[in-house]
């Protein structure tokens, strides 16, 4: 390990501004790859539809925040029940309708579609209220992530992760040609691919973890801005709104920063078999 | 220390570059390969440093064959022999740091790399020139900075690669009594040269490659 972490000191040494920039573009580059990974998960697919309660129009599901005590429940009950659009209102514990959340919620029924509008905007107001779904928001949301949108974006990420590849090439094919001089000496002196390759794949991998924790970070931030504002547009995306979703998407787009990274990383390493940096070829 | 026999190597290109070739280098010889350019000096001496992979013939280093060894044996003979490549250009480093990467890169830590960098350059004479950036220092330390890179290690075998082009008459005399004091304290020495030593010890051989052949005076 002392080599490994000596030879990698040395290889970032040899990070100049140019190449830092470019290595920048490579974990922008992973970065979009990723978003567009998550985005197949986080928009298009709704709290409720598939595996949640169908929603009625007229109908809303109000969650509820997990903190709040059973008084302070009863005391949100009593409030919106009393509310005139209100035609009828039950309360339920998430895992009774079959969802990946904690906390209870309500499900209520306006006295007509109009006012299911003005009762959702009424509600939204009140503390303590986690995310309303209404069937207005599933409708708009599994428009906006057709099968040919989801097509396009699939052609956008093979494109996205070809250009990362190709950009990966030239960046560490420069990068390499400001460490020569030590890859040669190291060749001479009798140190073995096995000890020259792991800093510069190390370095692959760096840029995809980079990518990754940008990732889980938009992601969260997103999240958190979903569930705490009601009335925000970003709630479209209504896999936001689910933390088990937001979890998964995180941990396996984390997954694939890092396998991402690591294939840039062994495709710099495969360059240092080029006969520049050898001093017999 | 050193037995070849029957080498052959053509290049890739198709033109013979070492034909027949019979050398034999015992522990504590210093030894001149002269020739001209182009005359296989490099590439015979790659193939005795294991940097070159032999075609046809026999290379035996400290008694094993090095066209049988695998690539992990190769690599732990290259560590026991000290090379010094044509052309070499040290480092954009000090001419410490120069000698303790390759060190530190072998494995050492710190202080022990530093130890023995120590005693390299001490050896060479560039113990006053330590912190000096290597790419500022004349033509003669230049060699004696890459002669001080290929013992740091304490290498069985010495191979210098023509390390006198380049170097004016005053300075090729003062890199032979360095070659020769090494030797002295116990390194075998194989230098390439283009042309054979004005002054030589009794000790020195000289050996004669020409157009792939090799003869001794």
């Amino acid at each position: 390990m002392n080599r490994f972490f000596f030879l990698f000191g040395n290889l970032l040494g040899a990070v100049n501004s140019r190449i830092g920039i470019r290595l920048l573009a490579i974990v922008a580059l992973i970065f979009a790859a990723l978003c567009i990974f998550a985005s197949f998960f986080l928009v298009g697919t709704t709290a409720v539809q598939g595996n949640g309660p169908a929603i009625t129009p007229g109908e809303l599901i109000v969650y509820l925040s997990p903190r709040l005590s059973s008084d302070e429940v009863e005391s949100l009950y009593l409030q919106i029940r009393e509310m005139p659009e209100t035609r009828n209102i039950n309360y339920h514990f998430a895992e009774e309708m079959g969802l990946d959340r904690a906390g209870g919620l309500f499900v209520i029924e306006a006295q007509n579609s109009a006012a299911a509008a003005s009762l959702e905007t009424a509600v939204s107001t009140i503390v303590g209220i986690t995310g309303i779904d209404s069937a207005t928001q599933v409708h708009s949301a599994s428009v906006s992530m057709s099968t040919v949108i989801r097509l396009v974006l699939l052609g956008v990420l093979v494109v996205t992760i070809a250009a990362t590849l190709i950009v990966a090439r030239r960046v560490f094919s420069l990068l390499l040609d400001s460490f020569a001089s030590e890859i040669r000496l190291l060749r001479v002196a009798g140190t073995p691919e096995q000890v020259i390759q792991p800093p510069i794949i190390a370095l692959g991998v760096l840029c995809g973890i980079i990518a990754s924790m940008l990732l889980i970070v938009v992601v969260y931030l997103l999240h958190f801005l979903a569930i705490s504002h009601p009335q925000a547009t970003i709630r479209a995306a209504s896999g936001l709104l689910m933390p088990g979703r937001v979890l998964m998407v995180s941990l396996v787009g984390a997954l694939i920063g890092v396998v991402l990274g690591g294939l840039i990383g062994l495709l710099g390493a495969s360059l240092t078999g080029s006969p520049r940096f050898q001093n017999y070829s | 220390m050193i037995q070849v026999s029957e080498l052959n190597f053509v290049s890739e290109d198709g033109i013979k570059v070492l034909d027949d070739v019979h050398l034999r280098i015992d522990r504590g010889d210093l030894v001149f390969l002269v020739g001209p350019a182009a005359a296989g000096k490099s590439v015979l001496l790659g193939l005795l440093g294991t940097l070159i992979p032999p075609q046809q013939g026999q290379i035996l280093v400290h008694g094993r064959n090095i066209a049988r060894l695998s690539s992990r044996k190769a690599f732990d003979l290259r560590r026991q022999i000290g090379f010094l490549p044509q052309g070499f250009s040290p480092l954009q480093k000090t001419v410490m740091e120069n000698v303790t990467f390759k060190l530190r890169s072998l494995g050492d830590f710190r202080e022990q790399a530093e130890e023995k960098a120590l005693a390299a350059l001490d050896q060479v004479g560039l113990t006053s020139q330590l912190t000096h950036a290597a790419g500022e220092l004349a033509p003669l330390e230049y060699v004696r900075l890459g002669i001080a890179l290929s013992i740091c290690d304490e290498p069985l075998l010495l191979l210098l690669d023509d390390p006198m082009s380049g170097l004016d008459q005053e300075d090729q005399a003062a890199l032979c009594s360095l070659l020769e004091l090494l030797n002295r304290r116990g390194f075998t020495i194989l230098t390439s040269l283009r042309a054979a030593p004005a002054n030589t010890t009794d000790n020195a051989r000289i050996v004669h490659l020409t157009e792939g052949s090799v003869s001794e005076a």
